[in-house]
């Protein structure tokens, strides 16, 4: 792992952290990200993020668990071991749809969470913005940005004057060495 | 190991062997208390068993771990006995044998068959080659089973309650002899049961030839004395009245339950009820009685009254029909409708109706019976009159009453007493208790140590009927040897021991008294054939007693009736009637699970008996079921709970016998019930007028396994008169025709095993009940569980009254079991595929795939699914074990069970078939309840052959389908209960 | 999410959020509890429910070593207290899903402040619920017996069963109601790691959190994932309780064999759902000072939702006697004769009583203002429902086909405590739940205030 900086500004309000985001990519900054105790609209739009893919997970899921639900049914009671049940034919499709609805919502649920947690990458108790002691307000009533860095275009302190220019409270620079981790304010 | 050799290791094998014909051993408890003389009452070889199987030796481990007084007997006695079945080297472990032989209820027998497995009897059926079974037997011959194994058995011979053993008493015995000798054996006296066997009747006389005035005494509370005084008043002896019901176009019963009691009564049934399908010309039957039998429940015609008023009307009916006895001072007699009806009805019916009278009813209305039979020409055409099977000598409770006077003014010094339990039966006022208390020397010989024993000074066990060697006569004069099926599992002598032991021999065993005797008699060139001929066919050929044809002493009977018709009507209050027990009989049965947890065939009340009102009367005295009132008859009372019973005359309770037991040992039969035999008064023991009826207020809980008796107008147990049948077909039609359905039909491609029960057939006495539990391996649950709706029999008879009036009833009886529907909706509700259809179309139920869901039960429309609600199976004791069916699956707790069509009968049958190459054949397969029933009501078969009997039922037009609009297609058909009512009184 | 809020709130006049309170002040009014030491009162109610929990237990291991003998069932009654309550709780479960979800989708904005609290109660009724079908068997250690799994014997479950229905219905209803409910309560794990003062606490909450940061490309996709999640509750919520009812529904026993029972059944579970959240919430947010957030204004709006179901649930009685008596079966009439006035008439009189006159009062603005008469009513309710699935059960199979084999079904002290056993069970975990975790969702109540703030901007 190489080292890594992420430069963070607090603002008191959703729309002053939507307004820097804009304008910092108005500047070409990238890696941009924001953060907030609840979902501030336009944000994704401010951070230019694409549809999300959770939608065609859960369809996938919806879809394979049907079919998975079916064929179960089909096969323990029509291929696999078929006995005469009260004079009914082995395979009655009517008697086979709830169970193949319900496994389609349990892999479309499925789908959907472990679809979104691995979009976010999560689980994953630790990240270096933690180490910012302030930002333990961004689920609380405060509203970040933060500007990540590969180290080749480094450039801290422009970032970081933009943030306090853009009327952040306090700006923070986390840097990520391979051995060890600072805080500069 | 101990099992083998009871007397321990002390005992050197050498001296058993010693005296072999020594037949018996005494219980543990001596041996514990060492009190035991060394070894000789062995079987011979109940040290060393013929070659013991493994399977023998597994059984005897078993046993001996919780009882080794059975242990030893896991196997067939020591003397010959010869299998029922042609090759009697067919014998291999698992593989049944039946052997014939006979059980004597009040000294008649019934011809039984027996499955035996490794010597262990299962399954106890009717002998087809016997007179009075044809192959059914009713719920008492398949209940002996379990009290053959029932623990509470008596184990050891006492005296005074120390044990002894037999040598003692024989001992013991020959003493008293000597004693009597002196005045030729006044002060000896023996109390038996009426018996038919002729080695009874020798041994009878030769101990009169050594003691000339020892006297011998009969007694059973259910003798039927007055039949006898009948004949003996209108043909001036004794005489046995013998009815050909499949004869008879036209039956009046004054009060006789002819086919739910009496000694004949298997074949009356199926004589009767062979008239009463289309195919033959349908009989008509008029019952006249108080409370409802078997019988009236099958009338066409009943007519309530009470049993004393019984004689005007056979008065009434003898002087319209009979000339001879005209003119006599009968005018006052006012006849009911009914009566001229049932008269013009015989009239026109001459030579082809019968009158029978019941055994309940004084001798002169068997008399006027035999007169108007005789008038109408019936003798010697549906009537038949023969000298009587049993020995000539009153047995009823009047009979009683010297033998009681005697012992209390201590003329009797010796009393044997072979009679089951009298210190019970006994009516009250004789108090025969006390009197027993002043016989210095009185030896009882029963099953249990009950109430009689705790009195005498001597206890003699006596051997259960499948234990015994001994002979018996059936109805007809029939005789059969009585070969055991098992060798004794305690202690326990034969009666014909026990009396031989007065003459010198009860050392040599009932085998070879009962061998010697019918050595002795003459025109037996070969006896050995003969011996093996009557012990594998069960009876013996040409034996029964030619029938005579007798005249009435017209004026006798004459006189006789204007005596009757001077006397007034029998006066006020409540008529008070005693009936013998459907279950327990007299009491002898008590401690049989299977019979008190069988529902009364019209009460439906198990584990108790019950004061029976009519609906009028119980509202007159402001009582309901339930409540318990205080019945006191002359001074003496009891308490007991009311049951209503619709078709019960008024002003009448009835109460049955054999209730409310104090034995000792007897824990089943303890507290069941009320004591009748308190209130019977010895002179007027069957109904006595005066009676009165008191509420207590507190309330009894019956165990009813029907509450419900009607059918709420759903089609369930159709009944129609023949002429509806023929106007209106399509009635019976519409509850068979195919129903619509959207699935295609399964295919069956081999057998499509189906039943069919004819309810014009059934007589609901409930043998096919106790057949179902004996050959399945059904548990009993006690009265608490029935209570709460949770007995498991699998085939149940439904009881349903109908009529316009509650008063008077008419009477259906359904027996519903799994009707293995070819739609069945118990299975497509069991989640784990635990109920499916066999390719042979039966409902099958997989004990051990089952969880217990209780869907199915839910889903079955006709509740014949029952559950394992708690582990019955742990519950059963040792001996109870023994009788399992081995071909049956026990079942764990939590797990539904239900009919099976007999699937192991059925799989045996396909064993054999597939063994001879052949199929299975019509008629092969015999469910248990079909076997046994006395009607032929049910017929199972598969419909694949349509020249099975089973397949023409199925086309017949009687037949239905139960519930049929559910679509369910049950392979189980039902045949519509046919009534032919008089036009003029309909 | 309300992208465009609508001009003209309905809800309004009442506020959804008493006051203008700052973010700030939500967090702490809505968490200060979690960190507030545990009252005595919490503590009274809490051991009380444990110990009822052991009673549970006692039941429970009575149950499974003497046998289903020890409940009051019997042949034709082989189905009682066990289904009953499961139907009942199952019920109860519903509304939580319904809030969560349903009123999501409809974009009903007041849903917020309750909608964590009725989850909860969801997954713990849905727990009560699942312990009876495997209480109820003969055999409960072959319970997985119902499972599709690979066995040597190659049994398999029969899939024309409803019963084998539910076991996936029931199934996957609590496996989703977990998921959304977990997922809806990240924010606030966030939240509570980052508010907590403690070292224990913030780690315990912070391995909770998942590590959430509030980041915004985390909310694109989360909201998203919430929405799609409520979506597929959605038609599982009404397809789980349609199953339900098809047990009852598939068979052919008269007043069990009914289309009718789908709609009836779901309208009854929201019903009781409603009733249930009613009766927990009035106490709950009195104790917990929650009165700010859950106002007069959501007490309402629920009492109107009971009244609308309570009228459908009514209009399913009326439908299922007219039917009886139009229908012209026999045996379904008798069944509705005999729920009129066999012997187990008391319980339906109740159930009419509790079910179809009670809720009328909410036509009252008065009634529905009266948190103590509407306590009572919602109380009133659950028993009705408990009755209605009695007599459902009961009635039908205590008089079926064969009058020859009627009987009369009575309860035991196992029944009643296998009852009592799991009202406790649920209120345990529910006290438990409101101790240890945020009960009102709070990111979404600042989210609901921004809205509000910005409207009022607006105009």
């Amino acid at each position: 792992m190489t080292r890594q900086t992420w430069v963070l500004g607090e603002f008191a309000t959703p729309q002053g952290m939507l307004g820097a985001v804009r304008h910092l990519r108005r500047l070409g900054y990238k890696n941009l990200d924001t953060y907030s105790p609840y979902p501030v609209e336009g944000s994704s739009e401010a951070l230019g993020l694409p549809r999300s893919r959770v939608a065609l997970f859960v369809l996938v899921g919806g879809l394979v668990g049907a079919t998975l639900g079916y064929l179960l049914q089909y096969f323990c009671n029509v291929y696999d071991f078929p006995i005469n049940i009260g004079g009914r034919p082995p395979h009655s499709p009517p008697t086979f749809i709830p169970i193949t609805f319900e496994v389609g919502v349990l892999l479309g649920a499925f789908s959907a969470f472990f679809g979104v947690m691995a979009l976010m990458r999560l689980p994953k108790p630790y990240h270096p913005v933690f180490e910012v002691e302030a930002f333990r307000r961004a689920s609380i009533d405060r509203f970040w940005v933060s500007i990540a860095f590969a180290p080749a275009e480094f450039e801290k302190k422009h970032a970081a004057e933009e943030l306090s220019r853009l009327g952040a409270l306090q700006v923070a620079t986390v840097v990520q060495d391979p051995a060890s981790i600072q805080v500069y304010k | 190991m101990s099992s083998l050799d009871p007397t321990g290791p002390d005992v050197p094998i050498a001296r058993l062997r010693a005296r072999p014909e020594r037949r018996l051993w005494r219980s543990l408890e001596e041996l514990a208390r060492g009190t035991a003389p060394a070894g000789p009452e062995f079987p011979p070889g109940a040290s060393a068993p013929p070659e013991p199987s493994r399977r023998d030796f597994l059984q005897l481990l078993g046993a001996s771990a919780a009882l080794a007084g059975l242990a030893g007997c896991v196997r067939e006695p020591p003397e010959k006995i010869l299998p029922y079945t042609r090759r009697p080297e067919d014998v291999a472990p698992g593989n049944p044998l039946h052997y014939a032989t006979a059980y004597a209820l009040d000294g008649i027998a019934t011809g039984l068959l027996v499955t035996s497995y490794e010597g262990r009897p299962t399954k106890i059926e009717g002998n087809p080659d016997h007179p009075s079974s044809r192959g059914a037997a009713g719920v008492f011959e398949q209940a002996l089973l379990l009290s053959l194994y029932d623990p509470a058995r008596a184990r050891a011979i006492r005296y005074r309650g120390a044990g002894r053993s037999w040598r003692a008493f024989l001992e013991y015995a020959a003493e008293a002899v000597d004693l009597h000798r002196k005045d030729g054996g006044a002060g000896l006296c023996f109390l038996g049961e009426p018996d038919a066997s002729p080695l009874m009747a020798d041994l009878h006389e030769r101990v009169l030839r050594a003691l000339p005035a020892a006297r011998f005494f009969s007694y059973a509370p259910l003798a039927e004395d007055a039949a006898y005084e009948g004949a003996r008043l209108a043909f001036g002896r004794p005489l046995q009245t013998r009815v050909d019901f499949s004869r008879a176009r036209v039956v009046v019963s004054l009060d006789a339950d002819f086919l739910g009691g009496g000694p004949d009564r298997l074949r009356a049934a199926r004589e009767f009820a062979s008239r009463r399908v289309p195919e033959s010309e349908l009989s008509r039957l008029y019952v006249v009685e108080s409370a409802l039998s078997l019988t009236g429940a099958m009338a066409d015609h009943r007519v309530r009254m009470r049993s004393s008023e019984v004689v005007q009307f056979a008065l009434g009916l003898a002087l319209e029909l009979s000339p001879q006895l005209q003119g006599g001072p009968h005018t006052q007699l006012t006849a009911t409708r009914p009566l001229h009806v049932m008269a013009r009805d015989l009239l026109a019916n001459q030579g082809r109706s019968v009158v029978v009278a019941g055994a309940r009813q004084p001798p002169l209305v068997h008399a006027l019976a035999h007169a108007i039979n005789a008038a109408l020409g019936n003798a010697d055409r549906t009537v038949a009159y023969a000298a009587p099977t049993l020995p000539d000598m009153a047995a009823g409770p009047a009979a009683l009453a010297p033998l009681v006077a005697d012992m209390r003014s201590g003329r009797v010094e010796t009393l044997v007493i072979t009679a089951p339990n009298p210190a019970y039966t006994a009516p009250a006022d004789l108090d025969f208790g006390s009197a027993l208390g002043k016989v210095p020397h009185a030896i009882y010989h029963g099953l249990y140590e009950d109430e009689t024993a705790a009195q005498c000074a001597w206890f003699v066990p006596a051997t259960h009927s499948l234990e015994s060697w001994g002979d018996a006569r059936a109805w007809d004069g029939t005789v059969s040897i009585v070969q055991p099926l098992i060798a004794p599992l305690f202690a326990g002598v034969t009666h014909a021991e026990l009396w031989a032991a007065f003459v010198g021999e009860g050392d040599r065993g009932a085998h070879a008294l009962v061998q010697d005797y019918w050595r002795r008699q003459p025109g037996r060139p070969d006896f050995d054939a003969f011996w093996e001929e009557a012990l594998h066919d069960g009876v013996v050929r040409g034996s029964a007693t030619r029938t005579e044809s007798v005249t009435p002493r017209w004026a006798d009977i004459a006189a006789a009736a204007a005596a009757a018709a001077a006397k007034p009507t029998s006066g006020g209050g409540i008529e008070l009637n005693f009936l013998p027990d459907s279950k327990v009989y007299d009491g002898r049965f008590a401690n049989n699970a299977w019979l008190q947890e069988l529902p009364d065939p019209i009460t439906k009340i198990t584990w108790d008996n019950a004061l029976l009102l009519s609906p009028t009367t119980a509202g007159r005295l402001g009582v309901e079921s339930a409540d318990l009132v205080e019945v006191t008859l002359r001074g003496r009372s009891l308490a007991a709970p009311v049951f209503v019973l619709p078709g019960h005359a008024d002003d009448v309770a009835s109460i049955a016998l054999g209730y409310g037991r104090t034995g000792l040992n007897e824990e089943l039969a303890q507290g069941v019930g009320a004591n009748a035999y308190l209130v019977r008064p010895s002179d007027a023991p069957w109904f006595a007028p005066g009676a009165s009826v008191r509420k207590i207020g507190r309330r009894a809980r019956f165990a009813i396994t029907q509450d419900h008796f009607t059918m709420e107008g759903r089609p369930l147990a159709l009944v129609a008169t023949p002429r509806e049948l023929r106007q209106h077909p399509e009635r019976i039609e519409e509850q068979r025709a195919a129903l619509p359905t959207l699935y295609d039909p399964v295919p069956y491609p081999s057998y499509r095993w189906a039943m069919s029960i004819d309810l014009s057939r059934c007589i609901g006495c409930s043998a096919c009940v106790v057949a179902c539990q004996a050959e399945n391996n059904i548990p009993v649950v006690g009265k608490e569980r029935v209570a709460r709706g949770r007995e498991m029999h699998w085939l149940r008879i439904d009881r349903y009254f109908s009529g316009p009036s509650a008063l008077d009833p008419e009477v259906v009886f359904q027996p519903v079991a799994c009707q293995h529907c070819e739609n069945a909706p118990c299975e497509y509700v069991c989640p784990v595929n635990a109920t499916a259809h066999s390719d042979e179309g039966l409902n099958e139920m997989v004990y051990n795939r089952c969880v217990g869901t209780r869907y199915c039960s839910n889903n079955c429309p006709y509740k014949v699914r029952r559950f394992n609600f708690f582990d019955y199976v742990g519950q059963r004791t040792q001996p109870e074990r023994m009788l399992q069916n081995p071909e049956v699956s026990i079942r764990s707790r939590g797990v539904m069970e239900k009919c099976t069509y007999c699937v192991q009968r059925i799989e045996r049958a396909r064993i054999d078939a597939r063994v001879a190459g052949r199929t299975i054949r019509e008629g092969e397969i015999q469910t248990a309840c079909q076997q046994t029933c006395p009607t032929r009501a049910i017929v199972f078969g598969s419909l694949h052959d349509e020249r099975a009997e089973v397949a023409r039922l199925h086309a017949d037009e009687r037949r239905y389908d139960l519930l049929h609009e559910l679509g369910t297609r049950p392979r189980t058909a039902y045949l519509v209960r046919l009534r032919n009512p008089n036009p003029e009184l309909s | 999410m309300a992208t465009a809020p609508a001009p003209h709130d309905p809800l309004e006049p009442l506020p959804l959020v008493v006051g203008a309170p700052d973010d700030h002040t939500i967090n702490e009014s809505l968490f200060q509890y979690v960190w507030k030491p545990t009252g005595r009162g919490w503590w009274t109610v809490f051991l009380i429910s444990v110990a009822g929990v052991c009673w549970f237990l006692t039941a429970v291991v009575v149950t499974i070593s003497k046998g289903i003998g020890t409940w009051g069932n019997n042949i034709p009654v082989a189905w009682a207290y066990g289904i009953i309550n499961l139907v009942w709780w199952i019920g109860i479960g519903h509304a939580g899903t319904l809030i969560s979800a349903i009123l999501l989708l409809f974009q009903q904005k007041w849903r917020t402040s309750i909608n964590r609290f009725a989850e909860a109660m969801t997954l713990f009724a849905v727990l009560c619920a699942a312990m009876y079908p495997a209480l109820h068997l003969g055999r409960p250690w072959f319970a997985f017996w119902l499972f599709p799994y690979p066995s040597p014997t190659r049994m398999w479950p029969q899939f024309k069963s409803p019963l084998t229905w539910d076991v996936f219905a029931i199934s996957t209803y609590f496996t989703v109601s977990l998921l959304f409910w977990y997922l809806g309560l990240i924010p606030d794990l966030a939240a509570l790691r980052d508010a907590s003062k403690k070292k224990l606490q913030r780690v315990a909450y912070g391995v909770m959190a998942l590590g959430w940061r509030g980041s915004g490309r985390h909310w694109h996709d989360y909201r998203l994932a919430y929405l799609l999640l409520a979506g597929l509750s959605t038609p599982l919520v009404l397809s789980v309780h349609s199953i339900i009812s098809w047990d009852f529904a598939t068979s052919i026993l008269p007043g069990w064999h009914t289309t009718i029972f789908p709609p009836y059944f779901v309208a009854g579970a929201v019903f009781s759902g409603f009733a249930m959240v009613l009766s927990l919430i009035i106490p709950a947010r009195k104790f917990m000072k929650f009165e700010h957030v859950v106002t007069q204004k959501h007490i309402d709006n629920m009492c109107k939702v009971m009244l609308a179901t309570g009228l459908v649930v009514a209009y399913g009685y009326l439908m299922e006697h007219f039917m009886a008596w139009y229908g012209g079966n026999q045996y379904e009439a008798f069944v509705f004769r005999n729920r009129r006035g066999g012997p187990y008439a008391p319980v339906f009189w109740t159930m009419i009583f509790c079910n179809v006159v009670v809720p009328q009062i909410f036509w009252t603005r008065r009634a529905r203002y009266n948190l103590v008469i509407v306590w009572i009513a919602s109380v009133l309710i659950n028993l009705g429902m408990w009755t209605e699935r009695f007599v459902i059960i009961v009635t039908s199979l205590h008089r079926d086909f064969m009058p020859s084999k009627w009987e009369m079904y009575y309860p035991t002290w196992v029944d009643w405590s296998l009852y009592g056993g799991t009202i406790s069970f649920f209120l345990m975990c529910f006290l438990l739940f409101l101790r240890f975790l945020p009960a009102v969702a709070a990111s979404e109540i600042k989210e609901l205030r921004a809205e509000m703030v910005h409207d009022q901007g607006a105009h």
